[in-house]
């Protein structure tokens, strides 16, 4: 019989066997023999991301491709109960679940696992993540804490770009586009190497147009990039899969900022052009057993470096990642991890402005996790893991979990969850001094400096989830989920005593200190419904609502908090107008920010579609088409006007064979 | 010495495995291959079967539950045309595949509107989720003492302009549709 190994080589040495025994067999197999083979089941039902018990949404390449967006954030707006407000041409704020900002610092994203949350700034910077979207394959969208599989920073959300195996992307693409927000052109070339062996190079090159300023003149923003980058994908044995990727690029952004000075004008506008160049290697090989068990084993390099007129930054990461999961008995499913991370980074303040003490550092994170998905019964799943994490900012981190998954019915699913995640400190709190602005006092010049916190803490969240997916009708689905976060810790800013400092020339200090001292909660719903009104309609709607209240101590500020939206709606509509047409429409309608942000806005976005001929795609997407311009969110760049996003229309050609 | 430590290592990781280790293959790579071994004892009609395509589309739609086992099939010949995987998203792009296998996800939440999608086009829709062949699907997986099983609805297959050899048909459980 097939697969016959014996006991001890069957786990051990079939590594050898591998290649020329298991892949062809069960192929080679008539039906008959088929229905003779045993098959273990693991419990990967309940692994599908739909049924697992957390408010997960998945973005797929079809949507992106539909949706016209340019780039990875704009992308990310068709999450649900995501908000996503650009704020110049190269800049957005990405954050679910409230605390919009910049530096978006409650969500980890990674791209195929790799984080590209900046824990410097503690955010992540979009500029230098603009990846050809034509190689994304989905992305994973996890709203609420995910601490315990990922680690730190997972506080209110967890975004996964999985990028499209070597195999999927054969053949040679090529696309061009302008006319809106950016002139762009890409290039892909797929080989295969051999027998499950493919290799893909990646190229492309854009100029993105500035926003515009709230008078409708051009904002002084533009952004430009080259990006060449390859992957491949080896599959010696059905149980090996071998991935290794690495990318390449450089451009620059254009931004205005403001220097510091003890004379006339203080805090003049400059223009800055800041260059931004960086590029990783990533590889990993994920390892299977008959048994259903698997582990992976992932590393990956990555170096950036960004230069402004205030800073320059180094900043190089080295990683390793090894995931182990396994079947026991019938009713456990543990899963179980190691990482390790070790940063190093040079960053060094060419002005008054930005002072980083000391400029060079290195330091690690590392941590464990174990989970145990147990089926209590078949229609019942218990998940319960914790992650420890040592940092060198607040020690070992507890990032523990409990999820419950019913399935109610053939078509009804229930969730509850109740989690903890945590913010660690980043360098930009205990290391740097930002002298933000100065003005005339009486007698001496007077300085506003953000001053270094010398014992920081780490932000936590408790958080209690319930959710419910199903399908109410034969073509209709629905997702809701309830949260209620408690957080504590979050960082605010106090005043201090002024006091007098010396040089560059006497002045006074009117100092401000980072304090871990707000706490408050969040709570909300959010609500995501898909019809399939006909074979060739599909109508996606979502709403959230969001509820927040915080705690500000009396002499703090609690601008480090960001901004919250109470209420979001979005609709999506996707038409096959024929075999060759397609027509797209997204609404967003985005309510106000309250006191510090704008009014509510709406945003109307369409695109047409058509396919000549087979591989040959032309399409015109429209972009906030209601309104010639509006502003999404402030910059926290200080001293700088809100930039608006403007009506657009892109033109794209896409050309493969 | 240290063999004896490799014994019991190597009898504590067997431990570990689980008996089913031993001789048993894993659920998703038996219907890989039995979604090769159907699509070969099956007629489509001329004009819209493989030979008029060029390659023979095998299509997942929902989450992908094979791993890797669909990518073994890719350098494999069906009909005398090379197999290539798609996973569409679009009802129109279900429409030109050739095999359609709607996976667990899909066919909790949207198998109706993948059914609407491929009515009366000649896909062989393949599922492996109770009740699929009842509701239209032509030829539902299924697991019976741990080994894998297959169900077929005649009348869904016939709509679809497909002809299913008999020699599968003699392995296979027949169902009728609901009306319900």
């Amino acid at each position: 019989m097939v697969g016959v190994v014996c006991a001890i080589g069957g786990f051990m040495g079939a590594a050898a066997h591998a290649a020329t025994e298991d892949k062809g067999p069960l192929l080679a197999l008539g039906l008959e023999e088929l229905m003779e083979v045993e098959v273990t089941t693991v419990g990967r039902k309940s692994q599908l991301l739909s049924e697992a018990p957390a408010a997960v949404h998945v973005i797929t390449a079809e949507e992106i491709r539909r949706s016209g967006a340019t780039s990875l954030p704009e992308a990310l707006r068709l999450a649900p109960g995501m908000t996503v407000a650009q704020m110049g041409s190269h800049t957005w704020a990405v954050s679910t679940r409230g605390f919009a900002d910049e530096f978006g610092n409650k969500v980890l994203v990674m791209i195929d696992g790799r984080t590209i949350y900046n824990n410097v700034y503690e955010g992540v910077y979009w500029d230098a993540q603009d990846i050809a979207l034509q190689n994304v394959e989905r992305i994973e969208v996890v709203r609420g804490p995910g601490g315990t599989l990922w680690g730190a920073n997972a506080v209110n959300g967890v975004i996964n770009v999985v990028t499209r195996s070597a195999a999927d992307t054969q053949g040679t693409v090529v696309s061009v586009e302008g006319g809106g927000p950016r002139e762009q052109a890409t290039v892909r070339h797929g080989v295969e190497l051999g027998p499950g062996a493919h290799l893909r190079f990646t190229a492309k090159r854009f100029e993105a147009d500035p926003l515009k300023e709230a008078d409708g003149e051009t904002a002084n923003d533009a952004w430009r990039q080259g990006r060449a980058g390859f992957r491949l994908d080896w599959a010696p044995a059905w149980r090996d899969q071998v991935m290794v990727e690495g990318d390449v690029y450089s451009g620059s952004r254009e931004r205005l900022t403001n220097d510091v000075l003890f004379e006339p004008p203080y805090t003049p506008t400059v223009r800055d052009e800041e260059d931004i160049a960086g590029g990783y290697l990533l590889g990993r090989w994920q390892r299977r057993y008959r048994n259903g068990s698997s582990w992976t084993f992932k590393s990956y390099y990555d170096y950036r470096t960004r230069d402004k007129h205030h800073l320059q930054q180094h900043r190089r990461t080295f990683d390793l990642d090894f995931q182990h999961q396994f079947q026991v008995g019938a009713r456990h499913e543990v899963m179980w991890g190691l990482d390790y991370r070790a940063y190093d980074d040079e960053l060094d303040g060419k002005t008054y402005v930005l002072e980083f003490d000391p400029q060079e550092s290195s330091s690690r994170v590392a941590g464990a996790f174990l989970q145990d998905e147990i089926a209590l019964r078949p229609d019942l799943f218990l998940t319960l893991g914790t992650k420890l994490e040592d940092n060198e900012y607040t020690g070992t981190e507890h990032q523990p979990n409990a999820r419950l998954l019913w399935r109610a019915t053939e078509t009804d699913t229930l969730w509850a969850a109740v989690s903890r995640a945590v913010r660690t400190p980043a360098r930009a709190h205990t290391d740097l001094r930002a002298n933000v602005a100065a003005f005339p006092a009486d007698g001496l010049p007077g300085l506003v400096a953000v001053l270094p916190h010398q014992d920081p803490e780490s932000v936590d969240v408790t958080s209690a989830e319930l959710g419910y997916r199903g399908q109410p009708g034969p073509r209709t689905y629905l997702d809701v989920a309830l949260f209620y976060n408690e957080y504590e810790d979050l960082y605010a800013i106090r005043d201090g005593a002024p006091f007098y400092e010396h040089a560059p020339v006497p002045h006074l200090v009117f100092p401000l200190y980072g304090t871990e001292s707000v706490s408050g909660y969040t709570r909300g719903l959010e609500v995501v419904a898909q019809w399939q009104v006909r074979s060739d309609w599909r109508l996606e709607g979502s709403y959230s609502l969001l509820d927040s209240s915080f705690n500000v101590p009396a002499g703090s500020h609690d601008s480090g908090i960001g901004q919250f939206v109470d209420h979001q709606v979005q609709l999506h509509s996707r038409v096959d107008v024929t075999d060759r047409v397609e027509w797209d429409a997204d609404i967003y309608w985005v309510d106000d920010m309250g006191p510090a942000g704008f009014d509510a806005y709406a945003r109307f976005d369409m695109r047409v579609g058509w396919r000549p001929r087979p591989g040959v795609e032309l399409s015109l997407a429209g972009k906030n088409l209601l309104d010639p311009r509006h502003p999404e969110l402030f910059s926290s760049d200080h001293g700088v006007d809100a930039l608006e996003v403007p009506r657009s229309v892109q033109a794209k050609v896409t050309v493969e064979w | 010495m240290i063999g004896r430590t490799l014994l019991v290592l190597t009898a504590v990781l067997v431990a570990l495995a689980g008996p089913a280790a031993a001789h048993a293959r894993s659920e998703y790579e038996v219907k890989a291959a039995f979604l090769f071994n159907i699509a070969r004892f099956v007629e489509w009609p001329s004009s819209a079967g493989p030979e008029g395509a060029g390659e023979f589309r095998l299509c997942v739609v929902g989450e992908d539950p094979f791993g890797g086992a669909l990518a073994a099939l890719e350098r494999r010949r069906l009909h005398g045309h090379r197999v290539v995987v798609r996973r569409p998203q679009s009802p129109l792009r279900m429409e030109r595949c050739h095999l359609l296998f709607i996976s667990p996800s899909a066919a909790r939440f949207r198998v109706a509107a993948v059914l609407d999608a491929v009515a009366r086009q000649p896909v062989l829709t393949v599922g492996d989720s109770p009740g699929l062949a009842e509701r239209g699907v032509i030829v539902n997986l299924y697991l019976e003492r741990g080994k894998v099983r297959f169900e077929v609805n005649l009348e869904a297959a016939k709509r679809a302009g497909i002809t299913l050899s008999s020699r599968m048909l003699r392995l296979a459980r027949i169902v009728g549709q609901d009306n319900g």
